[in-house]
């Protein structure tokens, strides 16, 4: 089984990834039971990078299990000042 | 050893006095948080000449260790009532212990409008009407063409002279753009002693002197290299703090039509990718600006408009929030007109845009039209009533207006946090003697961390945790910025307190830090304490534990009695 996501990159991050999109991000196809930390793995994105990971509305631990159409927002660590 | 300069501003004289033991080995804001406490009657009008105006350089200012050109600004307030220290970049700081300044006590009050100089041959008192009732871009370019380029200006605009409660101080930047000491009404203070601007003109000094210069240079160069290598540091050189904007939004607490929401449809069109979008095409915009000597990072920007005019430097995250999203302008451009008028007319941008939002909510303007909230904030340099009202802050003017709905604590607006999703940061804005504040213990999370900032649970501890190292911070003159990634990494705490070690040519203890914090931290709650507050003025409005943020629902529920252990040293 598979879930189709789709993943947008804020800050720094989309210049990790080789022609990333800014209106659209990245769609990706993944097993089942994928978390988002298998998915900034997936992009070669080290956890240490990130700030937050929201799913649009809240924020996401790095073990939650991601569900089929779910769009993943993933923002640069940063902190306010 | 340097010296405070205590200048007596009725009789025109001054003294470079000796530190007591009391204020040795003190500076920024732990340094003017003690003169104060000791010096300044409690309870006295925060316009009284009996007030005292401080300007504190950090322990670190003036050598070469990172970021260290804090300008802490302090008195007692006249838009809290209580004890305040607002601090800022620019040049000021690492110009005064070249001097052999580690503070500057405004006492008194001139006769006249006055701008003082400072150099090597001391203080000279000079009249300023040539530059009565001018802004501060005009103030900086006439001081800059009589001073010349190698000086420090600090000034306040006409929002100081008139003593309004949200007047700021303005602190240049080496190449003479502003940055404010904006918060808690110093600006006033400033304008009720008649001091119009100082100049602070450092040429023909030498360097600070450093006991152990290999052990200070080694400091330095270990603390260069782990910040540098801190993730953060990346998204600030590229974007700046704008690019809190999206994050702070998918959060969903981004202060939205007055703290009504949480999330704002225009969020985009505000935030530092837009923003560096943007900057790219337009002329002479810069992304990487730093504010002061020795910056190591570059988050400031210069802002222009498609023909390559500066608006603003630096267009801020604070800014954009408060002027943009929370009174529904999503245009970055007129946001930034706000931001430059405010700037010109010295207030504090955020407890200016909590009033614009207020006043949007009571009609006075309609909700989201910048172009009438940016007449309104030039209103208050020309002195219409409307206009004082919006100078005297979010408070008065909610007052005013009749608002149920005022976002702020002790008299000072809230930051760009909305505290029902962060309920760290809205601990710290309850229990801060400076008034709401986020600067003094902002706890943002990292999905890393199992810290759950929607908690009720937990938030006393991270806010009181925050507000020591953050008073620490505040009192070495670093910027907020770099002393971020050695919250992460113990061994960068170590290399600031091993810099310090070598400065003073002696060892430290090893809570050196925390020691530090927590005698600025109990200076303040004692003058506040002396000043008639009470642990309930330590206390968020009511409307944010009762209505709750849109999308998520929360409230503010964090207890009384967890917000009064947050001081309990």
């Amino acid at each position: 089984m598979t879930v189709q996501l789709t993943v947008r990159l804020f800050g720094t991050l989309s210049l990790r990834v080789t022609d990333y999109n800014h209106k659209t991000g990245i769609a990706i196809e993944v097993p089942d039971g994928v978390t988002p930390e298998d998915i900034l793995k997936h992009l070669r994105i080290p956890m240490t990078h990130i700030g937050l990971i929201s799913d649009g509305n809240r924020p996401l631990k790095h073990d939650n299990i991601l569900t089929d159409g779910m769009t993943v927002h993933v923002f640069s660590l940063i902190s306010g000042g | 050893m340097l010296k405070l300069l205590r200048i007596d501003l009725g009789k025109q004289s001054y003294v470079f006095e000796k530190l007591s033991p009391e204020y040795a080995k003190l500076g920024g804001r732990a340094l003017s948080s003690q003169i104060i406490n000791r010096e300044v009657p409690p309870t006295v009008d925060a316009l009284d000449p009996r007030n005292k105006l401080i300007f504190a350089a950090g322990i670190l200012a003036g050598t070469n260790f990172p970021n260290s050109g804090r300008l802490s600004v302090g008195a007692k307030s006249p838009l809290t009532g209580g004890i305040k220290e607002a601090n800022a970049g620019g040049s000021a700081a690492q110009k005064m212990p070249k001097l052999g300044i580690q503070a500057i006590v405004l006492e008194g009050c001139a006769d006249k409008l006055t701008t003082l100089k400072i150099d090597t041959q001391g203080v000279t008192f000079m009249q300023a009407n040539s530059i009565k009732g001018m802004g501060n871009y005009q103030v900086i370019e006439n001081l800059k063409q009589e001073h010349g380029d190698k000086v420090a200006i600090i000034s306040i605009g006409p929002a100081g002279e008139k003593k309004l409660k949200a007047a700021s101080v303005s602190v240049t930047s080496p190449d003479f753009h502003i940055r404010m000491a904006a918060r808690g009404g110093m600006g006033a203070v400033m304008g009720s002693k008649n001091i119009k601007a100082v100049i602070i003109d450092d040429q023909g000094t030498k360097g600070v002197k450093i006991r152990d210069k290999e052990a200070f240079k080694s400091a330095v160069s270990k603390f260069t290299k782990g910040v540098l290598a801190y993730p953060m540091i990346e998204a600030l050189k590229v974007f700046g703090t704008p690019v809190l904007v999206n994050m702070i939004n998918a959060l969903g607490c981004l202060p939205t039509r007055n703290y009504s929401i949480g999330q704002f449809d225009g969020a985009h069109k505000i935030s530092g990718e837009y923003i560096a979008g943007l900057m790219a095409d337009r002329p002479n915009s810069v992304s990487d600006h730093k504010c002061m000597a020795g910056c190591i990072i570059g988050c400031s920007n210069i802002f222009t408009d498609e023909k390559g005019e500066v608006i603003v430097s630096g267009l801020e995250y604070e800014s954009i929030v408060l002027t943009g999203s929370n009174c529904m302008i999503d245009d970055i451009d007129t946001i930034a007109k706000i931001n430059r008028a405010c700037n010109d007319i010295g207030v504090d941008t955020m407890d200016v845009g909590a009033a614009i939002a207020l006043a949007m909510e009571g009609g006075l303007l309609k909700m989201g039209d910048g172009n009438a909230a940016l007449s309104l904030v030039k209103e208050i340099g020309s002195g219409s009533k409307n206009g004082l009202m919006l100078g005297n802050g979010c408070k008065t003017t909610g007052e005013k207006l009749g608002s149920k709905r005022i976002p702020h604590v002790k008299g000072q607006s809230l930051a760009a946090y909305d505290p029902r999703g962060l309920k760290g940061t809205g601990t710290t804005y309850a229990t801060s003697a400076m008034g709401a504040d986020h600067t003094v213990g902002n706890a943002i999370p990292n999905p890393l961390s199992q810290y759950d900032p929607s908690s009720s649970q937990g938030q006393w501890q991270i806010s009181s945790f925050l507000q020591i190292y953050h008073a620490a911070i505040d009192s070495l003159g670093l910027c907020l910025f770099a002393s971020l990634p050695a919250l992460d990494f113990a061994d960068l705490q170590g290399h600031v307190v091993q810099g310090v070690a070598a400065l003073y040519g002696e060892s430290l203890d090893k809570d050196y830090i925390k020691q530090l914090g927590i005698s600025a931290l109990k200076a303040e709650r004692d003058f506040n304490t002396r000043a008639g507050f009470t642990k309930e003025d330590d206390r968020l409005p009511l409307f944010f534990k009762e209505e709750p943020l849109l999308p998520s629902g929360n409230v503010f529920d964090v207890s009384d009695e967890d917000l009064d252990k947050v001081n309990a040293f």
